[in-house]
């Protein structure tokens, strides 16, 4: 079964988002750079456990609309609110992947009673320093007329994963990349200049943790713990930012017994 | 209208399309392998001049869903109606180039009550002899490897085809969009090698406008539709490549305006 798709309409233009299954909502939110496309092996798995997954294209990546000025995670997480809208939910769950992660942690504080549950995966809980350090990381690359920038972008990404095992889950990646064009480091930059620390801090709904022990945010998931010991916590063994390509099962297992218990 | 995407249901799932302006119609029909992005450049042109230009992602491609099995011209042309229907278009004109031009006429073949005028811009027309060596070309490996050079193959064959003369965003997309539609990228030129085009040439109840630009690889093709039928317009471009409508879009997309519009020729 593959998911339906459709646009919705927002402060930044058209929403696009892809949709599977009946029964207990939940929206899902992308790494960066990447779209709601990261979630392909995963919808019918929810649609089966009786989710109804909403996987959204972040403004500027998928297909959505690039936003006219560059957006922060506030602004990122304005998007859930016309998805919300369109499918008549008053309060839905929320999982997010690494900047994704930042997009529903902003909204579960924003909007507290529209979040049931939260699931922070991967969360980017960089100190101001980290945060000080990995801001200005570089920025699209142009295109060279004899194709370099492909496999330049293709060795990047290739080395930002290690432990990289699936190359189809790499293709998609750079892809996603790609396809985002000259604002893909948009969403990097909004992850970055985001203090997640005190929102974290103050989410008020039900969250679980949840990581894999080859993320490269696997420590910073492990300490977001520390801070919220109150908080849910899951890891699963190796993986790396790809995990949801790498071990679909066992992340939908994961994900719907923390949403049914 | 401003700018805006949208998806309708078709024979082989959902199909999506863009569309820009207020007036007249005109249904935009891609190249292969590509998607309604080859008319990111003509759509604005296209508004600007008060038109409506719908452009429409072939099956398969862009992100229409797309079918198991090579649908073949009259397949692709299938998509057409449902998202003249989901619009509330009775008539249309449809205009297609190079794959899409074998579609635009499939639709008009199939359907000339439905069209106003067809534009055809490099008519796959070729011989029997021609299209069967098209198609016992090997298809391309998309088959990631651990060196990126799956990327590297894939551009030098088209920039290579182009001799350098398209412009790097045209080859660049055309890479990605390549890529986009997967494994199964072939069904796209098999429906335009596997098309009877010059049976339908001549059966064809609309009339038609062919561009040809000098430069193309179907220029040639071009001129034997004009042969065939010396009642079509021509409007020729000189030079460029098959990235044309996109590299030259505003004289591609004034010629379109002027046909529709019935100012030329």
């Amino acid at each position: 079964m593959m998911p339906r798709k459709g646009y919705v309409t927002g402060p930044t233009g058209q929403i696009h988002y892809r949709t599977l299954g009946n029964g207990i909502p939940l929206i899902l939110s992308h790494q960066s750079p990447s779209s709601s496309n990261m979630f392909q092996g995963v919808y019918s798995l929810l649609a089966e456990a009786g989710i109804m997954a909403i996987g959204v294209d972040t403004p500027g990546f998928g297909m959505s609309d690039v936003p006219n000025r560059r957006p922060s995670v506030a602004d990122y997480a304005t998007m859930f609110i016309p998805i919300m809208e369109k499918f008549g939910l008053d309060k839905a769950n929320f999982l997010g992947h690494h900047t994704g992660a930042c997009n529903v942690c902003e909204f579960s504080v924003q909007y507290p009673q529209r979040v049931a549950k939260l699931i922070l995966n991967g969360p980017p809980l960089f100190s101001s320093e980290e945060r000080a350090q990995r801001i200005d990381k570089p920025r699209a690359l142009p295109i060279e007329s004899d194709g370099s920038h492909l496999k330049t972008l293709w060795d990047r990404r290739c080395a930002a994963t290690p432990g990289y095992s699936d190359l189809d889950a790499m293709q998609k990646g750079v892809m996603q990349t790609l396809w985002a064009g000259e604002t893909a480091w948009y969403g990097h930059k909004a992850a970055y200049e985001y203090d997640m620390i005190p929102s974290f801090q103050s989410i008020v709904v039900p969250t679980l943790i949840l990581t894999n022990t080859g993320d490269d945010l696997y420590d910073i998931s492990r300490q977001a713990h520390a801070i919220r010991p109150d908080m849910d916590y899951t890891e699963l063994d190796d993986g790396t930012h790809d995990i949801i390509d790498e071990q679909p099962e066992d992340w939908t297992d994961v994900v719907v017994a923390y949403l049914k218990h | 209208m401003t700018y805006r995407k949208d998806y309708c249901e078709g024979p082989f799932g959902q199909i999506h399309f863009v569309e820009e302006g207020d007036g007249p119609p005109v249904i935009l029909l891609h190249q292969m392998v590509w998607s309604s992005r080859q008319f990111d450049n003509a759509l604005p042109v296209l508004s600007a001049r008060g038109l409506r230009a719908i452009a429409i992602d072939l099956p398969g491609f862009g992100n229409s869903d797309g079918p198991d099995k090579p649908p073949g011209a009259e397949g692709y042309a299938s998509v057409v109606l449902p998202v003249m229907e989901h619009l509330g278009l009775d008539v249309s004109a449809v205009c297609g180039h190079h794959t899409g031009a074998s579609v635009a006429c499939a639709f008009g073949h199939a359907h000339p009550k439905r069209v106003s005028k067809l534009v055809l811009h490099g008519c796959p027309l070729l011989t029997s002899q021609e299209q069967k060596d098209r198609l016992s070309r090997p298809h391309f490996d998309q088959t990631p490897r651990t060196t990126g050079n799956h990327f590297k193959m894939l551009w030098d064959t088209i920039y290579g085809a182009t001799k350098g003369e398209a412009s790097l965003q045209a080859t660049h997309l055309g890479v990605l969009l390549t890529f986009l539609a997967g494994e199964k990228e072939w069904f796209g030129h098999h429906a335009a090698f596997s098309y009877d085009m010059e049976k339908a040439i001549s059966e064809l109840k609309p009339s038609a406008l062919v561009i040809s630009n000098t430069g193309d690889t179907l220029h040639a093709a071009d001129k034997k539709v004009i042969l065939i039928r010396p009642d079509f317009g021509y409007a020729e471009m000189p030079g460029g490549t098959y990235h044309v409508v996109f590299d030259e879009a505003e004289a591609w997309a004034n010629i379109v305006a002027d046909y529709v519009l019935g100012k030329a020729p």
